[in-house]
């Protein structure tokens, strides 16, 4: 009895920094912890210090790695000497996600993307769906087939939205719901078609200025195509104009095929590039930088691409099909990708290939992998969907996966983030929402 | 040698003999013969001499001691016995080693000239001399008998009774009388007086004072040196010496000659050479074949040694030491356990051996044996000796080396009511196509298990297949007595292209084939085209290049297998009849060949010079058919549960058999990229193996099991019926009788 307590009585004489505000900042002295503490006690020890009137959950970083064991047993795992002062870095630990609210829909939901407090949903029906809160604001059928990926332009382009369609077409839509106001009991309209592949499109990126986005097709080749603002502006301006032209001679419109879902005022454009490397379906696209795309494939390969000079910069080589990619926000290099596996693949492309810190696995998931998505301006956070039923959300530096959100009754097919809520939608018809504070 | 010695003597002690030889020159055998003659007459006139003077000597004794012995005592019935003695005593015959010395102190001067009287007894022929003493007793002390009335017995058995001993004084006064009592003595064994002859007195005599005992043996006789005297300076032998001394002689370089060839040919060897080779001693065992079955009977049968007993230890002794003996606890163990179980018999002792009572089980031992005998195999069974048992194992890489291969179940696809018969996966691994018995046919995301089309055919859907023609995306299925062609495109351009590929020609040219084969109409509930065949439909097969198709109608008889022309929207039936009931076919997927499976052979036709190329043996009730990407291997699996792989360049027996399922084969599939190959089975499993073709033609393929997929339940003794892989990723789709349809992947 004796020697365990001599063994509890280990203290650790620690530093705790952050980078949080002055009000959160501790004196920098060098205090003994007892080693057996966890993330729990070091918070209340910060809470303490700190003497707030409500106590605040800490995380606490020591070398980059958020503690999740004991301190005695982490600094063990990782073999850090506990003789010298160990510095604690400390950040506000996440707090469970909050279920938001939920959101029935009359097909699966394959794609959402979130403007503001608009969740923007497409679906296996072929409908785009714009809700506020659980109000829904606009139902329009755009594709023949199922709609597969959505992604909403930025704010400065306009209500505009991308939908990606297996019927093997990109439509620009124009969604006045988003902009509020009094138009916004209009019904979306679909004011270009992308057209030049030949198989179903399998996701779509916008650019980070809203100029240009990127789609990846069954057809295994990335094209850009031009869009935003002026694409809009030019298809309205062609809509005034068109029954002369209908009339005057042949067009290059094609009224016939997905004409009758696809607003005939919709404009065709041709893509601006093609980006062709993958030997099988491009399955997913991210466009973090102006200059940088990002695209994996069902050929087990994650590649970076020049987006000027179409050049394929970098390759990883995996080992299973890759169904989803995010890429890091702010300059970010990493790319996170998941797919017919149960781990979330982070690949460094800064490190050559083949070395070992040029891939990291977060492994959690028992079933594939179907979204990622990076939080929009925490490098650290990542959210994943999966057919396991489960959206989980990572920081990148446990291993351990920070919350398991469970709710949906069947595949989870796409998430992303909004400022302060992530969304998913699934196979079980719903789009959910929790709301989580990173 | 001694041919000289002897003429040396023959020429000095018959001098006269060989001066009267007739010649001179004479052979030296007849020499010798005549040299031994004379010697052997030498002989025999010394022994003549010597006898004669010794049997006068003994008469004259004997005719005094008669004399002598009449005269005194009168004892005419011991004359004989008197005059046998002193001859036994003269002779010193036998006696010495019969009698004590230590009884007859006379012996002694006896044994001292047994020299002599010997050298008599082997002169005199007379058996009678050496008759044995009359007392048996042998060396049994006589004080023995000191008590008895008789001292031992005669030859007869008969006991030799003691004499009456005079009293003292009447022997004193015999002896006064007597002359003789001076040279008398008791010969105590035989029981008699003996008088010593004046002869024997003096061999006494003689004996005392360290003479010789007998008389006339001098030893300082006067010595002639007859041989070696004289040194001769003369031959003895006038003759001069033959030739022949001087030549080699014939007959012994004749024999050196056999000797020396016999030397060379190793007939006979140096004892050099027999110490070189001989340099362990020649020792063996001596029961070292008693295992061994060396000698065989005339009638075939090998001799079966019996099973060595072990040697019997301690506690099997009469007498064994006490802590061999069991207590009374291991005794009743022994007694409850049962007769196998005995580790042996029970430790008894007895004080002696006599003691030890019959063996009690003689005849349950002896009933066995017979009963082992009888029953005894006559036939040995040979065991194949292997002393490394994993060198029989072939060597077979690791499946875990050998991967991507499917190991896990991934995803379900869940929406058909009935078994799903069959499953294909178009070109691009999108799209996944399944039939059922439902009499539907679904279109699968393969990705998300998505159904995002179904077609409701009338009847039981048998067969899909996708038509791989690019940039066409058509479904086909074999339900009922049709074939369907269904559009699956999923862009508008491609459903626009499908659907234009599928639309009816005109009536005109359908109505003009004579023998309407099949009938070429609009599907009545969508787009699509139905070939109405005449026959229920089983099958349908694409050629690589999605222009014609085949279809097949096991009970169709002559028209079993029809070809169709997509573009032409034409049938032609290929063979005029079929041998046996057509179950399969498939299109080559680079040559003119088409493959027609019937339930036993798998016939391979040349369909540009149209001629049978090949006919392989399949075993009985072939049931699916894949073809190898390359084209020149194919796999069929059969209802006797076996799956064989056929090498096209190789025999039209299988080159590997393989049986690993216990229920009859429903479907076999190759993979497009990976060097994989399945077989779904009735049994509920999936067997997944890697087969890999080599480039170059030396190289047989490796064929190597590696995993076994389990997913689907069995209902009504139907489990899996169907499998494929995806064109790209190594996983596999199987149908199952439980309406499912799954997906393996790797892991």
């Amino acid at each position: 009895m004796a020697a365990e307590e001599v063994v509890d009585d280990t203290q650790i004489t620690c530093r705790f920094i952050t980078k949080l505000p002055q009000e959160y900042r501790v004196p920098g002295a060098s205090v003994a912890v007892p080693s057996k503490l966890t993330r729990y006690g070091l918070s209340q020890i910060i809470n303490h210090l700190l003497g707030l009137d409500s106590p605040k959950p800490f995380d606490f970083l020591v070398n980059g790695e958020l503690v999740r064991q004991s301190l005695e047993k982490f600094l063990l795992a990782k073999s850090i000497s506990a003789e010298s002062v160990l510095d604690i870095e400390y950040v506000f630990a996440v707090e469970p996600p909050k279920a938001k609210q939920q959101q029935p829909h009359d097909d699966w939901v394959s794609g959402v993307a979130v403007r503001a407090d608009f969740i923007i949903s497409g679906c296996y029906d072929g409908v785009l769906r714009c809700f506020q809160g659980s109000e829904e604001r606009s139902s329009t059928r755009l594709h023949s087939g199922p709609i597969k990926a959505v992604a909403v332009l930025p704010e400065d382009q306009g209500p505009l939205v991308l939908t990606a369609g297996q019927d093997h077409t990109v439509q620009l839509v124009h969604v006045p719901a988003l902009d509020g106001g009094a138009n916004s009991l209009q019904d979306a309209t679909a004011v270009a078609v992308y057209r030049d592949h030949t198989d179903a499109v399998a996701s779509v990126a916008p650019s980070p200025q809203g100029t240009l986005f990127v789609s990846s097709s069954w057809d295994s080749t990335l094209r850009v195509w031009p869009t935003g603002a002026s694409v809009a502006q030019a298809a309205r301006d062609a809509a005034a104009s068109e029954p002369e032209a209908a009339r005057t001679a042949g067009t290059k419109r094609r009224k016939d095929g997905a004409g009758e879902a696809a607003p005939s005022a919709a404009q065709e454009h041709r893509c601006r590039l093609e980006l062709s490397g993958h030997s099988q379906c491009a399955s997913s696209v991210a466009w973090p930088m102006a200059d940088n795309i990002v695209s994996g494939s069902w050929d087990h390969s994650v590649r970076r691409w020049d987006a000027e000079s179409a050049v394929n910069v970098d390759t990883f080589n995996g080992s299973k099909a890759v169904y989803c990619v995010a890429a890091a926000p702010d300059g970010g290099a990493l790319v996170a990708f998941g797919g017919a596996e149960r781990a979330l693949h982070v690949w460094d492309p800064r490190t050559p290939v083949g070395q070992e810190t040029s891939q990291k696995l977060y492994a959690s998931h028992t079933d594939w992998i179907s979204a990622v998505a990076w939080h929009p301006t925490s490098a650290h956070h990542v959210a994943t969907a999966s057919y396991d039923k489960t959206v989980k959300l990572w920081d990148l530096r446990t291993p351990v996966p920070l919350h398991t959100l469970q709710g949906h009754t069947d595949k989870v097919l796409c998430v992303t983030w909004a400022r302060n809520d992530l969304v998913s939608g699934g196979a079980d018809c719903t789009v959910r929402s929790y709301s989580v504070a990173v | 040698m001694g041919k000289r010695d002897l003429h040396g003597n023959a020429a000095s002690k018959d001098k006269d003999e060989v001066e009267s030889a007739p010649s001179p020159t004479f052979e030296a055998e007849d020499l010798d013969v005549s040299s031994s003659d004379s010697e052997d007459e030498l002989a025999a006139d010394e022994e003549g001499g010597e006898s004669e003077s010794e049997e006068s000597a003994a008469g004259l004794e004997n005719e005094e001691d008669d004399t002598d012995v009449a005269g005194s005592e009168g004892l005419e019935s011991s004359d004989d016995e008197i005059d046998r003695a002193v001859l036994d005593l003269v002779q010193g015959k036998n006696d010495d080693e019969s009698q004590p010395p230590e009884h007859h102190p006379d012996r002694q001067d006896r044994t001292a000239d047994a020299g002599t009287s010997q050298q008599a007894a082997e002169e005199s022929d007379s058996s009678d001399d050496e008759r044995p003493n009359r007392n048996t007793v042998g060396r049994v002390p006589l004080e023995w008998y000191r008590h008895e009335d008789h001292i031992g017995y005669d030859l007869d058995a008969n006991k030799i009774m003691t004499k009456k001993k005079d009293d003292r004084l009447e022997a004193l006064l015999a002896r006064n009388d007597s002359g003789k009592a001076l040279r008398t003595i008791y010969d105590e064994y035989n029981d008699e007086e003996i008088v010593l002859s004046r002869q024997e007195l003096e061999l006494v005599q003689r004996i005392r004072e360290g003479k010789f005992p007998h008389v006339e043996v001098n030893p300082y006789e006067p010595e002639v040196d007859w041989f070696s005297r004289d040194k001769e300076i003369h031959s003895l032998w006038q003759a001069p010496e033959p030739k022949r001394r001087f030549m080699p002689s014939k007959w012994e370089e004749k024999k050196i000659v056999k000797l020396v060839r016999a030397l060379r040919k190793g007939w006979i060897k140096t004892t050099a050479e027999r110490m070189a080779t001989q340099q362990e001693p020649e020792a063996y065992l001596l029961w070292e074949d008693d295992g061994l079955i060396s000698s065989k009977t005339p009638h075939g049968l090998s001799y079966l040694p019996p099973t060595k007993t072990p040697l019997p230890g301690h506690a099997e002794s009469y007498n064994p030491p006490k802590e061999y003996l069991p207590t009374e606890e291991e005794r009743r163990g022994w007694e409850q356990a049962e007769e196998e179980d005995r580790a042996g018999p029970l430790a008894r002792a007895f004080t002696s051996l006599r003691q030890v009572p019959a063996y009690d089980r003689f005849i349950n031992e002896r009933f066995e044996r017979c009963l082992d005998l009888y029953l005894c195999p006559r036939t040995r069974k040979k065991r194949a000796f292997v002393s490394d048992a994993k060198s029989l194992v072939p060597q077979l890489p690791k499946p875990r080396d050998l991967q991507p291969f499917p190991t896990a179940l991934a995803m379900r696809y869940l929406g058909h009511t009935a078994p799903v018969r069959s499953v294909a996966v178009d070109a691009s691994g999108q799209w996944l196509l399944s039939g059922s018995d439902d009499g539907s046919v679904r279109l699968w995301e393969v990705a998300t298990a998505r159904c995002t089309r179904t077609w409701h055919l009338a009847a039981r859907v048998h067969c899909v297949a996708w038509c791989p023609a690019a940039g066409l995306r058509i479904a086909s299925a074999a339900a009922g007595n049709s074939v369907f062609l269904l559009p699956a495109g999923s862009g508008a351009e491609q459903e626009a292209a499908s659907v234009q590929a599928l639309r009816p020609a005109s009536a005109a040219k359908s109505a003009g084939a004579k023998v309407a084969l099949c009938k070429w109409q609009r599907w009545a509930e969508g787009d699509g085209l139905e070939l109405v065949h005449q026959h229920s439909v089983k099958h349908v097969t694409w050629h690589a290049r999605g222009e014609y198709f085949a279809s097949v109608a096991p009970t169709g008889n002559t028209q079993a297998v029809l070809v169709h022309q997509l573009s032409k929207q034409a049938t032609q039936n290929p063979f005029r009849k079929n041998r046996g009931r057509v179950v399969r076919t498939a299109f080559h997927p680079s040559k003119p060949f088409f493959f027609v499976a019937t339930q036993n052979h798998v016939r391979i036709y040349n369909l540009a010079k149209q001629a049978l190329a090949k006919k392989l043996l399949a075993g009985s009730g072939v049931a699916c058919l894949a073809v190898h990407p390359s084209g020149d291997h194919i796999i069929v699996g059969s209802e006797d549960k076996r799956l064989a792989w056929f090498d096209m360049d190789l025999s039209t027996k299988p080159y590997r058999s393989l049986r690993y399922h216990s229920q009859a084969l429903r479907g076999v599939a190759f993979h497009s990229r990976h060097p994989l190959f399945a077989s779904a089975s009735d049994d509920g499993a999936v067997n997944v193996f890697h087969g890999m073709v080599y480039q170059d033609l030396l190289t047989n393929p490796l064929i190597v099991p590696v995993k076994i997929l389990r997913g689907h339940d069995i209902v009504q003794h139907e489990g899996v019926l169907d499998c494929a892989f995806h064109p790209s990723q190594p996983w596999l789709f199987t149908a199952g009788a439980d309406s499912t349809v799954c997906l393996f992947t790797n892991q």
